[in-house]
């Protein structure tokens, strides 16, 4: 866990939320909603050791992974 | 609030694309090339080309046939609700992670030039925020700051021309030594990288003239294959056999530049050209991100979304590489195959789709079922 970016997340998300606190009031439901839900996994997704956590980067790794001798030197 | 036809203008839209391509491209292709075609790397950004002139075709081609839409929009009229979902849910999450990686690119370069003590999530949380101001402003705002700063980001790489006295051309021979096969390996990484220009799906909606969208996406390309080929010779007729070695032949050839021993250090400038070039770039695709989310789920605003993807980005490019080896690997042997799956092979297949709906139904929207009537 990256304690610099916890709070620089933490951060970034307490300002989205109070930037943009006006304009949360007026749109509908389901907006709303999504816009809570990007912050908060945002939010949850900085806990994680990221570097070394296996993402989208692995899944095309192992997608495209056959493919790999052709570009071999 | 959907920004409307007539937003932008097509030289703008060609003044966007062109930094939105070439921006990490003439960072770090040339020893990309230069690893797999030693000194046959200058014939790579030509066949680029082949890339650049079916991206134009997919791109343009699925404009004519679902006007004022963008990819988004028109693969639900193509292959269907779900599917079509499902694609432009493929499509958000792949260009966010993207606009990730670049940035990672990004801060990974100006941190190894010039701020070699900067934690890196400094210069990601900084670019990265610039971008999403920009984003925010909407599409008028990036095209006007296109305008302006495309060509003060063009003119500095042509201060490499004070090398020409340093210049080897006996580094271009022999040609094809080793045949055609390096050098069509190492096409793979600029066709790649050229596909990117599918991006003009998002903004051939929103053209004042629409008719000449495909002229000035054209140009755009044209100009791109123009500053590889540059790049590339430039590289070459100065490192020869050790553009291999480099990480950044470019700044390397920007170190060189030592003008009557007064003129030194010009690689700041190429840091400066750099930050804009990449300003613009994670601006462009952020915005095509946004809109790929804004546009899957019919969302009315757009700017309340901004910020928090842009929160995201910043994670993307964090998220599975730990060092810059391992960037520069997964960008060598993995992401050609990525970009060309997401902006030539996706693209061929739809249009195919629509072409086959075309010749055997008339039209190229799906049969009208009430809600989802065709215009």
């Amino acid at each position: 866990m990256n304690k610099a970016l916890v709070a620089e997340v933490t951060i970034a998300v307490a300002f989205i939320v109070w930037f943009e606190r006006k304009r949360v009031k007026k749109i509908p439901g389901k907006e709303r909603t999504l816009f809570v839900l990007l912050l908060l996994s945002a939010w949850i997704m900085a806990f994680f050791d990221l570097p070394n956590t296996p993402g989208l980067a692995s899944v095309f790794d192992s997608l495209f992974g056959p493919l790999r001798p052709l570009v071999e030197e | 609030m959907k920004p409307e036809k007539g937003t932008i203008s097509g030289l703008q839209m060609a003044l966007m694309l062109y930094p939105a391509v070439i921006a990490t491209a003439f960072l770090t292709l040339p020893t990309i090339t230069a690893q797999y075609a030693g000194n046959d790397l200058w014939l790579t950004p030509i066949l680029s080309g082949i890339s650049g002139a079916l991206t134009l075709f997919l791109a343009v081609r699925l404009h004519r046939l679902y006007p004022g839409q963008t990819v988004i929009e028109y693969s639900v009229k193509i292959i269907g609700t779900v599917p079509g979902k499902i694609v432009g849910f493929a499509y958000f999450i792949f260009l966010l992670y993207l606009t990730g990686v670049i940035a990672r690119q990004y801060a990974e370069f100006v941190k190894s030039a010039i701020m070699f003590k900067t934690p890196l999530l400094v210069i990601l949380s900084s670019i990265l925020l610039l971008a999403a101001i920009a984003v925010r402003g909407g599409v008028e705002l990036i095209a006007r700051a296109a305008t302006i700063l495309t060509p003060v980001f063009v003119i500095p790489s042509f201060v490499l021309l004070l090398l020409l006295p340093d210049l080897n051309v006996q580094h271009l021979f022999p040609v094809l030594e080793k045949g055609w096969i390096p050098v069509l390996k190492g096409s793979l990484a600029p066709n790649a990288y050229t596909s990117e220009f599918f991006l003009m799906t998002f903004f051939l909606p929103l053209l004042s003239n629409p008719e000449k969208g495909a002229k000035w996406a054209a140009v755009s390309i044209a100009a791109d294959l123009f500053s590889g080929l540059y790049a590339s010779l430039l590289v070459l007729f100065l490192l020869g056999p050790d553009t291999a070695d480099k990480v950044y032949p470019v700044l390397t050839a920007f170190r060189y530049i030592s003008l009557a021993n007064f003129f030194e250090n010009l690689e700041a400038l190429l840091v400066a050209m750099w930050v804009i070039g990449n300003f613009l770039k994670l601006s462009i695709f952020l915005y095509a991100a946004t809109t790929s989310l804004v546009q899957t789920l019919e969302l009315k605003d757009y700017r309340m979304v901004v910020y928090p993807l842009a929160v995201w980005c910043v994670l993307f490019s964090l998220w599975d590489y730990p060092n810059l080896p391992s960037l520069d690997n997964h960008i060598k042997y993995v992401s050609p195959f990525e970009l060309l799956a997401f902006f030539n092979a996706i693209p061929l297949l739809l249009l195919l789709a629509a072409s086959a709906r075309q010749v055997f139904k008339g039209s190229p929207n799906l049969p009208a079922k009430g809600k989802n009537a065709v215009e």
